[in-house]
């Protein structure tokens, strides 16, 4: 009887040495995280606001005022093991990421998983975010050394091969990803065809206008066609993967889909955060752009608009 | 204490950790997929309506009042409204200051009661292992993709803003006949 409670007791101790996280509740620590969290979630958002409108002004002021608060949320995870925070800052660093896809950040998120009381899942899910977000920045020189020091899973190396030449800072602005004739997955970067005007419809899987738009694409591999030059572009830090995209090539004849190969080497009028959002580019620069896609009938005015641009041009 | 009360104190204690420990695994997976809501017939479609209801409803039975002032501020002024509800909405208040049931009620008021498992996923506190309560059940009115870390920007395109979730159904998208 007595050497059964001891099992008892010691399973209980393994299991809590096993997951301390799992264990710990909500404590009265992170309420110093949360308003540090409403100040970079505002922060973020006005950030955005300038970006989308194009305004550089005040950016890199809000740039350091968001890199501290995400280095002080940092530190107060590694002291409070409340199992809200490491959500809250993985959220944060993937929204920061959006704009920021640097080794400043990247550094951080590394310490944070190095340094927080996580579970063994959240290790292993932090640590697939950290090796896609290297590949998504282009680091793909860091991506063994990734592999190596953090438990990264086979399924996440194998959706983002790093056998192809495309590193951080390519003027390239395309990565595309197809089936060749032996169903292997193959990677290049490309670039625009500068001289004659060019759609780019700036998409990602997860917004449902984009999926409306995608299926409406399937159903009717012709409602684009009387453009001449349509790519379907995701952001650098999409959740698409490469084989996403090598099968809507397949899946969707004459379309072409691509990565942003590098979002800083595109016109600064870009903005690759706002799903859908077609903008109208000749000679490397914007000369129009459409927004959303509330039905079909965008389709037409895609066509008119680009044919009257084009008219004019020519 | 006795070899008896010791015997249980083990044998509870282990069987928490394992409810515990399967809960996080399940929720997690569950919420991998979870990128599409039902949404259902509500009691406020518009800040008019918001407005009359937070006037007229006692305190005690408005679920808004469960949110601090600072929250409450914060989530309230974060609603767009597009043209048949809400088109997008901050939900960290909720995340943070309520429990899920607390938060299921604030989201039934906007039909939005299907995010409750979305925003509160890997909230586990005590109540996040019980159902919230159902209440009335609703009509659902449409399936609705959402996109966490999106505001919605009209007409029909979801645009980033850290915290809030863009409901594709309600911001501009015409719906099918």
């Amino acid at each position: 009887m007595f050497s059964a409670t001891l099992r008892c007791i010691y399973l209980s101790l393994f299991m809590m040495l096993l997951s301390p996280a799992a264990f710990s509740a909500q404590l009265d620590c992170a309420e110093n995280s949360f308003k540090l969290h409403y100040s970079f979630a505002e922060k973020s958002k006005a950030l955005h606001k300038l970006a989308e409108s194009g305004n550089d002004v005040g950016i890199t002021q809000l740039e350091n005022e968001l890199f501290y608060l995400i280095d002080e949320l940092n530190t107060q995870i590694s002291h409070c093991p409340d199992n809200r925070l490491p959500k809250i800052f993985n959220e944060a660093v993937a929204f920061l990421f959006l704009t920021y896809k640097n080794d400043r950040l990247l550094s951080v998120y590394e310490k944070f998983i190095d340094e927080a009381a996580l579970t063994t899942p959240q290790i292993i899910n932090y640590s697939n975010n950290l090796y896609k977000m290297h590949w998504q920045a282009r680091n793909l020189s860091k991506l063994s050394d990734i592999q190596a020091r953090f438990p990264v899973s086979q399924n996440v190396i194998d959706s983002y091969p790093s056998d192809f030449s495309a590193e951080a800072g390519s003027d390239n602005l395309l990565l595309v990803a197809e089936y060749d004739n032996e169903s292997n997955l193959r990677l290049n970067t490309a670039s625009l065809d500068a001289d004659t005007l060019q759609i780019v419809a700036v998409i990602d899987l997860k917004c449902g206008f984009s999926k409306s738009m995608l299926e409406e694409m399937q159903s009717n591999p012709q409602l684009f066609s009387p453009i001449e030059d349509i790519i379907f572009l995701f952001p650098q830090a999409s959740v698409a993967t490469p084989n996403d995209l090598a099968n809507l090539s397949a899946d969707i004849d004459g379309a072409n889909f691509a990565f942003a190969n590098n979002e800083s080497a595109w016109p600064s009028k870009m903005y690759f955060h706002q799903f859908p959002r077609f903008y109208f580019i000749r000679n490397n620069q914007v000369v129009h752009e459409i927004s959303g896609w509330p039905s079909a009938k965008q389709a037409s005015i895609l066509v008119d608009t680009y044919a009257k641009l084009k008219q004019r041009a020519d | 204490m006795s070899k008896f009360k010791l015997a249980l104190l083990g044998t509870v204690t282990v069987f928490f950790a394992s409810v515990l420990i399967s809960s996080n695994t399940a929720v997690a997976q569950q919420a991998q997929h979870a990128d599409s809501i039902n949404i259902y017939e509500s009691q406020i479609h518009n800040p008019e309506e918001l407005r009359v209801y937070m006037d007229v409803t006692p305190r005690k039975d408005n679920p808004l009042m469960k949110l601090s002032e600072a929250g409450r501020y914060t989530f309230i002024n974060g609603l767009m409204w597009a043209s048949n509800g809400v088109g997008s909405l901050n939900t960290y208040p909720l995340k943070i200051e309520l429990s899920t049931n607390q938060a299921k009620e604030v989201l039934t008021l906007f039909g939005l009661q299907d995010l409750t498992t979305k925003i509160m996923k890997d909230n586990a506190s005590g109540d996040m292992f019980n159902e919230a309560p159902s209440g009335d059940i609703s009509p659902a009115l449409h399936h609705c993709t959402v996109l966490e870390g999106y505001r919605c920007q009209l007409p029909a395109s979801c645009t980033a803003s850290y915290t809030d979730i863009c409901m594709a159904c309600l911001c501009g998208a015409q719906q099918e006949k």
